[in-house]
């Protein structure tokens, strides 16, 4: 009999997490204040790696939950944004960051306040932080974005694998962001390293550079370069190329058999800063409200337990890559040999 | 008289000259000339006369004061440069007012109405009342060379200091200059110290003539004295040399002259 | 006896103005300098520069920069030989278009050059070209956009002051025209030549937003820089290029320096009158107006750009870039490039006209220590000078406001102002000061009445300087804005990195017009005041 209980009791709860995701999603609530908080300024000041729509839609929502706080959404090139933190330290006027890379954001970890009293389980496994000095906001997916008109003049077909990027006749037309200033860049290289291992990635990247037009520093550029007709084939966001393509632009998104690289985003505030109650109060609304909206919205791919988003033209199924061991030491090690 | 009387100066300059330990003097209405190759410290000599430089040692007195630590504008000295030094952004007229109504010996007594009749004065006497409103790069070298005397007579100094005033002037030019020069100092009865490294100017202007090298004076006398009694074989050569290429050059002169008429 | 009295007395408040100045330079270039260049302290510096792909930024850099440069030159003699010699009327206006290119960040020539010239550029696909101008040949037809203006005006200068004695003493012998170009034009011109060069190499050399745009797969030390730095948050590395790139500058400074010196006494003479010749001035009238074209091509394909709704894909006019931009604050950010450059240009310009006086008319020893701090600012990239500005002055209670953005932006364009306020006063009458005080006028009174009205020109020339690098300034000014202080043209590479071109199209001519109306007002001044 206790045999009986302890295998109903186990498969209960084998259950339970295998079907986490269709659980009722979880409600977040921010952590209880204990201490007294600073409100002799009303002033916050967000940097913002998220695109410039996205943005404007935090700046609007916050207006309405915080009308007597003055607060401003800047948007800074991630790169740019850890470069910042990373030379200005604490004295900064940065009161939060919203979606910086996870590999810049450990480089930052010391400047960070701590957020572990932030109740992670809400989060999909490889959405924790450990250190508990940021919590995720976003994972940027990644996918293979052609403009088949472009293909279609030179008399090309659609590439179905990575070793067809390689192929002579995409010379010149295939785009790819940095990957040493672009964390969409870097988590193409990161994937096929898992994938292939180190060497062999590498060297299909050696071949792959004869065929680039140009590895741009932002990640966001490949898509567009692509909407502009620059480029064939990129290597890019799988987001931003549904969002072009749902304002009329004629992309269409493949995935090759490796599965799709992604990132992961997360936001904090500097640390001295969340000692103020304005930046406090807007914080706590990125977490419970703002961070499920925007992936509602705008970046569907899973963050949370049990938060299922659908948008129009989005690819449904992804199947991703394997991204284990993305450390920022890794990161580090690895692109201290990229030379393309 | 003695105007000037200078005791023991001595003064390093440029990157190697020296003044050695020089005394003299300056005699009340003299036109004194001071004569000697570049480099040899005569423009030094005038710069300290005037305070524009401190000597390292030595002490300068006039009319029986001792001027050496006043600083230029007290010692009611006026000086007139090679280059003119004019405003070149005023006109000529401005220049002569402006130099009334700012100047701190000058400004009391003048005010802008009886500073341009004062200016329009002196720019009289110099023969420049035609030009009154040209700007200076408008004239020609002679002619800026006088405002800049008429600037400098209009404060009333009782010394003017020249500084090689027509090396950059053409023959004629000078040779009108200076005797307009000469009939100034008589005029107005200015003591006046002449710089040149051209003898026959400083024949031709002075009372009195000091030959320099190298930071030493090596005779302080008239030119009647300098040519027929030199003091030592510098002074001799210095001056005979001159006179013979004087001589030379007249002689040539005629030469071409006749072979042209 | 000692007259100790009086010497203190004449210089002790020039020298100790002097020392001021010097302290001031200590702490706004040396001290921030010397405290980036401690993170190098960290670095494997002989590692950094042997590795493959600093050697080949390293070629890179040198390669494009030296064509560019002679591309340029080349460009800039023809040109100013076809205003400067010849009988072509309207030459104000021809200088004027000719220097547009002068007015908007270099990074926007890169834009104006995808935009005709790239994969699917109209110019490209109009001509049918393919390959597109990403790497080598972009960064030089980018580079040689934006630097031949300077090498122009500095050619145009020269060829306008240059003596004409010889020219007529060639003209009685007879002497052949290409004769008299390599006897008498081309020795005259290698003096010049060289300041020219090395100015124009100095400033493609440490560019980063041509190559950013257009350079593709083609990367030079300053990308490198930016990479390091902004991607891989490696202060020290980024110091190392930063200091490589300082050499070539330094070399450009010591060169124009020595000879300066030497040329001081070519002014004198007649300035050359062209003859007559219909044929000669037609083919100028030809080859200015071709390069005129080719010039505003850029300019002109983003002003459309910047009132189009999405390029390629909705060609259809609209204002809604205008919009955005507005929207996101573009006003408010412009009226902080104008608070920026309205100050700099005072600022900067009063502290460059005192120091030049310092140095120019009041020689000490001191004074050649401070005309070297003064300059050096011409060797050093604004990446360099803005990142050391964070690390030095981040505890300072000016960082994060505007103070810090004035001072940063008065030193990164102080040389060029400066050097040309010291040649003016250097050459204005030596005298004047001593004939003040033997006339017994006060010192500051000849300053303000004599010196300052006769350097009127320069004075205004200098403040349109500043102000024009003011607004178009991204690498010193990009580390140390914050939202409430950022400049406008910092929004180019908000866009930029969004590849939202026609916002950033939108936004580099509202600098050009900015910097096309403060031009015009100086003009303007300069010719009430003649």
């Amino acid at each position: 009999m206790k045999h009986i209980m302890a295998f109903v009791l186990s498969a209960l709860l084998l259950m339970a997490s295998g079907f986490s995701a269709f659980a009722e999603p979880a409600v977040p609530v921010a952590p209880e204040r204990t201490a007294e908080l600073n409100t002799d300024s009303n002033k916050v000041v967000i940097y913002s790696g998220a695109e410039e729509y996205r943005n404007e839609y935090f700046k609007q929502r916050l207006s309405e939950e915080f009308p007597d706080y003055d607060i401003v959404i800047e948007y800074m090139p991630t790169g740019n944004l850890a470069a910042k933190l990373a030379a200005e330290g604490t004295d900064t006027d940065m009161d939060i960051f919203y979606d910086l890379d996870f590999s810049y954001a450990g480089l930052v970890e010391q400047y960070l306040a701590d957020v572990s009293d932030y109740d992670q389980s809400i989060y999909v496994d490889d959405c924790k932080v450990a250190s508990g000095k940021y919590l995720a906001a976003t994972r940027n997916g990644g996918a293979i974005i052609v403009n088949p008109s472009v293909l279609e003049a030179k008399g090309l077909d659609l590439p179905t694998s990575y070793q067809d990027l390689l192929k002579p006749e995409y010379k010149g037309l295939v785009s790819m962001p940095d990957p040493k200033s672009s964390g969409t860049g870097y988590m193409f290289v990161k994937s096929l390293v898992n994938v292939w291992g180190e060497e062999e990635a590498f060297d299909y990247f050696e071949a792959l550079s004869e065929n680039i037009l140009q590895f741009t520093s932002s990640g966001s550029g490949p898509v567009n370069a692509l909407i502009q007709g620059e480029a064939a084939i990129g290597l890019g966001m799988t987001a931003q190329a549904v969002t072009a393509i749902n304002e009329g632009a004629e992309l269409e998104i493949l995935f090759f058999e490796e599965g799709s690289p992604y990132s992961l985003y997360g936001y904090a505030m500097p640390e001295g800063k969340e000692v103020r109650k304005a930046v406090k109060d807007v914080f706590d609304f990125f977490y419970t409200t703002l961070v499920l909206e925007d992936k509602a919205l705008f970046y569907p791919e899973q963050v949370f337990i049990g938060q299922t988003n659908e948008i129009e033209n989005y690819p449904t199924d992804i199947a991703y890559a394997d991204m284990s061991n993305n450390t920022t030491a890794e990161k580090t090690r690895l692109l201290e040999n990229w030379e393309f | 008289m003695d105007k000037i009387i200078v005791e023991n100066l001595s003064k390093a300059f440029g990157s190697s000259g020296v003044l050695h330990d020089l005394s003299f003097s300056i005699r009340e209405g003299e036109f004194l000339s001071i004569l000697g190759p570049s480099g040899c410290g005569k423009t030094t000599i005038l710069r300290i006369l005037i305070g524009l430089e401190s000597p390292d040692s030595g002490a300068i007195y006039k009319d029986g004061k001792e001027i050496t630590r006043l600083p230029p504008y007290q010692r009611n000295m006026g000086i007139v440069f090679q280059n003119y030094a004019l405003f070149e952004n005023m006109s000529v007229l401005q220049n002569v007012e402006y130099a009334l109504l700012k100047s701190s010996s000058t400004k009391a007594e003048y005010n802008p109405s009886t500073a341009r009749s004062k200016a329009k004065l002196m720019l009289d006497i110099v023969g420049l009342t035609d030009h009154l409103s040209k700007k200076p790069r408008e004239l020609s070298g002679g002619q800026q060379q006088r405002v800049a005397i008429a600037r400098t007579l209009a404060l009333n100094p009782d010394v003017i200091l020249f500084d090689e005033p027509m090396s950059a002037l053409d023959v004629d030019t000078r040779l009108s200059l200076r005797s307009e020069l000469k009939e100034l100092q008589k005029h107005f009865g200015t003591t006046m110290v002449y710089i040149t490294h051209d003898q026959e100017e400083a024949f031709a202007l002075s009372d009195r003539i000091m030959v320099m090298d190298a930071g030493v004076i090596h005779q302080l006398d008239t030119p009647h004295n300098l040519i027929h009694h030199p003091a030592d074989d510098y002074v001799k050569c210095f001056v005979i040399k001159n006179i013979d290429i004087k001589i030379n050059s007249l002689i040539q002169y005629a030469q071409r002259r006749e072979e042209f008429l | 006896m000692r007259s100790g009295g009086l010497s203190v007395r004449k210089w002790s408040p020039a020298a100790s103005l002097k020392l001021l100045l010097c302290c001031f330079w200590l702490f706004s270039i040396i001290l921030p300098l010397l405290r980036m260049l401690s993170t190098i302290a960290t670095v494997d510096v002989a590692s950094v520069i042997t590795a493959r792909k600093f050697s080949r930024a390293f070629s890179h850099s040198i390669a494009a920069s030296t064509v560019s440069t002679m591309i340029s030159v080349v460009l800039a003699g023809i040109l100013s030989w076809c205003v400067a010699r010849t009988n072509i009327r309207h030459k104000t206006i021809l200088n004027t278009l000719i220097t547009v290119p002068m007015l908007i960040p270099s990074i926007s020539h890169g834009m104006g050059l995808i935009i005709i010239l790239g994969a699917n550029g109209w110019l490209a696909r109009l001509l049918g070209l393919t390959g597109g101008i990403y790497g080598f040949w972009g960064i030089v037809i980018g580079s040689v956009m934006y630097s031949f203006p300077v090498a122009y005006l500095m050619l145009y200068d020269v060829l306008l002051y240059e003596d004409a004695t010889p020219y007529e003493a060639a003209d009685v012998m007879g002497l052949k025209a290409a004769d008299r170009f390599f006897a008498i034009t081309f020795p005259y011109l290698r003096k010049p030549l060289i300041s020219v060069v090395f100015a124009a190499f100095t400033m493609i050399i440490t560019d980063y937003g041509v190559p950013l745009m257009v350079g593709g797969k083609y990367t030079t030390l300053p990308v490198m820089m930016y990479q390091d730095v902004i991607g891989m948050l490696d202060f020290g590395k980024g110091s190392v290029i930063g200091m490589i790139l300082l050499i070539p500058a330094l070399i450009a400074c010591i060169l124009d320096m020595a000879n300066r010196d030497k040329g001081n006494a070519a002014f004198i003479g007649k300035p050359y009158t062209p003859k007559d010749n219909r044929l000669r001035d037609t083919c100028a009238i030809l080859i200015i107006g071709f390069l005129i074209v080719l010039i505003f091509l850029p300019i002109g394909s983003f002003a459309v750009l910047g009132f189009i709704n999405k390029y390629p894909i909705d060609m259809t006019l609209s204002l809604s870039n205008i919009t955005q931009a507005v929207h996101m604050g573009a006003l408010k950010y412009l009226c902080n490039s104008l608070v920026i450059a309205s100050v700099v240009s005072v600022f900067g310009t009063a502290l460059a006209v005192f120091n030049a006086y310092m140095t120019a008319r009041n020689k000490t020893k001191m004074s050649y220590v401070l005309h070297l701090m003064s300059i050096t600012s011409l060797a050093i990239p604004g990446i360099v000078l803005g990142l050391s500005y964070v690390m030095f002055f981040k505890k300072s209670p000016i960082y994060g406001t505007f103070a810090i953005l004035f001072l940063v932006n008065s030193m990164h364009f102080f040389a060029s102002p400066y050097l040309m306020a010291y040649n003016t006063f250097g050459k204005i009458n030596e005298n004047l000061e001593d004939v003040g005080s033997t006339l017994g006028i006060p010192h500051f009174l000849i300053i303000r009445d004599v010196l300052l009205p006769q350097a009127a020109g320069t004075i205004l020339e200098m403040v349109s300087y500043f102000f024009v690098n003011c607004m178009m300034t991204i690498s010193a000014v990009s580390f140390l804005s914050n939202v409430n202080t950022k400049p406008v043209a910092l929004m180019i590479t908000q866009f930029e990195g969004q590849m939202q071109l026609e916002c950033a199209a939108f936004v580099s001519l509202l600098i050009l017009v900015v910097n096309i109306i403060m031009k015009y007002a100086i003009f303007l001044i300069k010719k009430k005041l003649s």
